[in-house]
């Protein structure tokens, strides 16, 4: 019973998924093979292919219903647009035709194929079907009827003014006006980038790199240079960590100089309570501090609130904080300019030099304060620039197209090579977004996704790889071989060109299983003469190389051994550190 | 109903009928439509086919029969549907309502089958569905 209930949740669930009606159609080509990626599919692309991405917009308004059921009249004018652009799309094209004296065969066809394509949208439509009815019934009057006519002519021109005033009635309607935008972005382990779509945004594309598919060596230069970058990357990577860490901890810990606004409360309110000064001190003064001090409330309270977020401050958060830093900072220069006030007001007073005491403090403990945000703010600015290049990525840059429904393109193409540098497993991400206006001035557009889809970049098809390991050789024949050594196992470096395949319909075997089959190169000392001997033949491997066998003929000592290969990615006692480079 | 181009084949006269039905379908460069049975959504359906046969497509005529029994001509129109690879073709015989005949090949195309509306869409695309099937054919 649990196991019968188990399937038919999957079997709903998988119909449901089968039958989800789908807003972006994704088609790859690769190297000139289109393939349809649907939702049930593995969502694996192509490293080095271009993608098409086409939009169904009756689907998209159908979604759009469902979600914003207030747009309901809009929509539904915007539908019967579509419908209407949709079932015209060929009209000038059977307009020409039918205006031939003597059509070709060829015509004929492509007027048939147009013809029978906008009956079948009008028949899709009941609207539309009952209108071209009325449409056909009014041009087979007989007082108007002129034969040897055809009604193709009138249908048309009769549909193309109710285009017109649907467009009308859009325009004048006083509903928000939504637009539409697809995104595309690329995610790898250093963060994420923005993908050019063409006809959707004006970016430009990245470098231009093609993934090659057929490696025969890795020159010294390029792995002296990999690992050099390797090591930048690490040690930004650690950088960045760093440098955030150190704000944090500046901040919570040692940003001592708050106190001091403490102490300048304090003094200025006994300041103005002092019993002998008390009647010396103007209402107007008093107000002024009064007023002081209630900003520096404030000051402290913000303070804590930011404090508070500083606790749990993430390193993908940082402008949250930002803006905490600058209201404080804005805040800070209202202190000032009250506390100028004061000492204004006290200088025209006998109470001048007393104040002056206040004032000293005030102005050590403002620069103070004023100095450590400061340094916050730029020692942030480097994180902040890095935040703000994270969120332009993902944000929608001014570069993104905003489209209507009638005007919004149902093609878009995404070249990959044009996408910079990827490795395999870098994912795709294709979003199709809602942008309605802010409500208010100064709130951003409200962005919602309506669709989302998401690709693993893969080298599908055939591939070479390089990979260098130590094995574990076990000569054949030993007993001919008159061998000093023992051992039926030597550890012997070894490197191999394999061949490997990447799979579009398996996660499990490209991130898992990975086989390679090639030829490998070792250089074992069998003799242990301490002069390598040269061995080739077949290696196999799988598990990403972790695994390797195979067969090589030592041909310095004229035998065969077999071998095997163990390259964990990790350290085991007694087991060599020994990962492949690919 | 004042019909222009319509033929209303006899229900007592088998030969008559089969006579009326050949004679049409010999007629070259002629489409023919032929619409079966005798409903109220036939007899709504009968003017507007026979406004659309008022029209000519690439110098091809029209003409439809209404054939109001499925009992007459049946054999004939079931031997030309057996003949035929269009869509539906293979559909019972009593649940087709309309068909048209192609104008050089005299292939049956464009059915249109009970359960469906005869609008004026429909009907034009049963039209230019067997026109279409003998467009390759035109010699121009």
């Amino acid at each position: 019973m649990y196991f019968f209930k188990r399937i038919s949740t999957f079997a709903l669930v998988c119909f449901t998924i089968g039958i989800q009606a789908q807003i972006i159609t994704v088609i790859e080509n690769d190297k000139n093979e289109k393939r349809t990626i649907s939702l049930t599919d593995k969502q694996i692309v192509d490293i080095n292919c271009s993608l098409e991405i086409q939009l169904s917009k009756l689907q998209l308004l159908d979604a759009i219903h469902q979600q914003f059921p207030e747009l309901k009249q809009h929509i539904e004018l915007e539908s019967q647009l579509i419908k209407l652009q949709q079932a015209l799309r060929n009209q000038s094209a059977v307009i020409s035709i039918l205006e031939k004296q003597l059509a070709t065969a060829s015509e004929q066809a492509t007027f048939f194929e147009i013809m029978d394509g906008f009956l079948s949208d009008i028949q899709n439509d009941p609207l539309l079907n009952e209108r071209y009815n009325d449409l056909m019934t009014d041009f087979f009057n007989p007082e108007t009827f002129v034969p040897g006519t055809v009604p193709e002519p009138y249908i048309f021109s009769n549909l193309n003014n109710d285009m017109l005033q649907i467009e009308q009635e859009l325009a004048s309607m006083e509903t928000e006006k939504y637009t539409i935008s697809l995104l595309a972005f690329k995610r790898d382990a250093s963060g994420g980038d923005r993908v050019h779509i063409q006809n959707y945004d004006t970016y430009t594309n990245r470098d231009y790199v093609t993934i090659a598919r057929w490696v025969t060596s890795l020159s010294s230069d390029q792995k002296q240079q990999l690992e050099a970058l390797n090591d930048i990357a690490k040690q930004n990577n650690l950088k960045k960590i760093n440098v955030f860490n150190e704000l944090k901890i500046r901040l919570l810990n040692e940003f001592k100089s708050i106190s001091c606004i403490k102490e300048f409360k304090n003094n200025s309110i006994e300041f103005v309570n002092n019993i002998q000064l008390n009647e010396l001190v103007p209402t107007e003064v008093k107000n002024k501090i009064e007023q002081l001090n209630l900003l520096i409330s404030r000051f402290e309270t913000l303070f804590q609130l930011l404090k508070t977020d500083m606790e749990q401050w993430q390193i993908n958060l940082l402008f949250d904080i930002k803006n905490e830093v600058e209201t404080i900072i804005s805040h800070l220069k209202t202190i000032d300019t009250n506390f100028s006030d004061v000492t204004t007001l006290i200088n025209q007073t006998r109470l001048k030099t007393k104040f002056m005491p206040l004032v000293s403090e005030f102005n050590t403990c403002y620069a103070t304060i004023n100095k450590d945000f400061e340094t916050i703010k730029q020692g942030a600015a480097l994180l902040f620039n890095l935040q703000n290049n994270y969120i332009a990525n993902k944000a929608i840059g001014t570069e993104v197209l905003a489209f209507s429904l009638d005007n919004l393109p149902d093609t878009g193409y995404i070249n990959l090579k044009g996408t910079g540098q990827r490795k395999n497993g870098d994912e795709l991400l294709i979003e199709l977004v809602l942008r309605l206006p802010a409500t208010n001035e100064n709130t951003p557009e409200q962005v919602i996704t309506m669709e989302q889809r998401e690709f693993i970049m893969q080298l599908t098809g055939p591939r070479s790889e390089v990979a260098i390991g130590l094995i574990f050789a076990n000569p054949i024949n030993k007993q001919d071989l008159n061998l000093q050594s023992d051992r039926n196992f030597f550890y012997t470096p070894s490197a191999a060109l394999l061949l490997k395949f990447g799979s579009n319909t398996s996660y499990f075997y490209n991130d898992f299983l990975d086989f390679g089959i090639g030829i490998n190169f070792a250089t074992p000392d069998f003799n242990t003469d301490g002069t390598p001997e040269f061995g080739t033949g077949i290696i196999a491997t799988a598990f990403k190389d972790i695994i390797s066998t195979g067969i090589n003929y030592n041909v310095t000592l004229d035998s065969f051994y077999w071998f095997f290969g163990v390259n964990l990615p990790f350290n085991l006692p007694g087991i060599p550190i020994n990962n492949i480079k690919n | 109903m004042n019909l222009k181009r319509t033929t209303l084949i006899p229900l007592d006269d088998a030969l008559l009928a089969e006579s009326i039905f050949k004679s049409f379908i010999e007629k070259e460069m002629m489409l023919i439509m032929v619409i079966i049975g005798d409903t109220d959504t036939i007899r709504e359906a009968i003017p507007k086919a026979d406004n659309l046969a008022q029209l000519s497509y690439f110098k091809m005529e029209r003409w439809v029969l209404w054939v109001r029994s499925y009992d007459v001509l049946s054999e004939t129109l079931k031997k030309h549907l057996k003949a035929s690879n269009a869509e539906k073709s293979n559909e019972d015989y009593n649940n087709i309502k309309c068909l048209c005949f192609s104008p050089i090949l005299d292939q049956v195309d464009g059915i249109i089958l009970k359960n469906a509306e005869l609008s004026y869409a429909n009907l034009q695309q049963s039209f230019f569905k067997a026109q279409a099937n003998d467009a390759p054919f035109v010699n121009i």
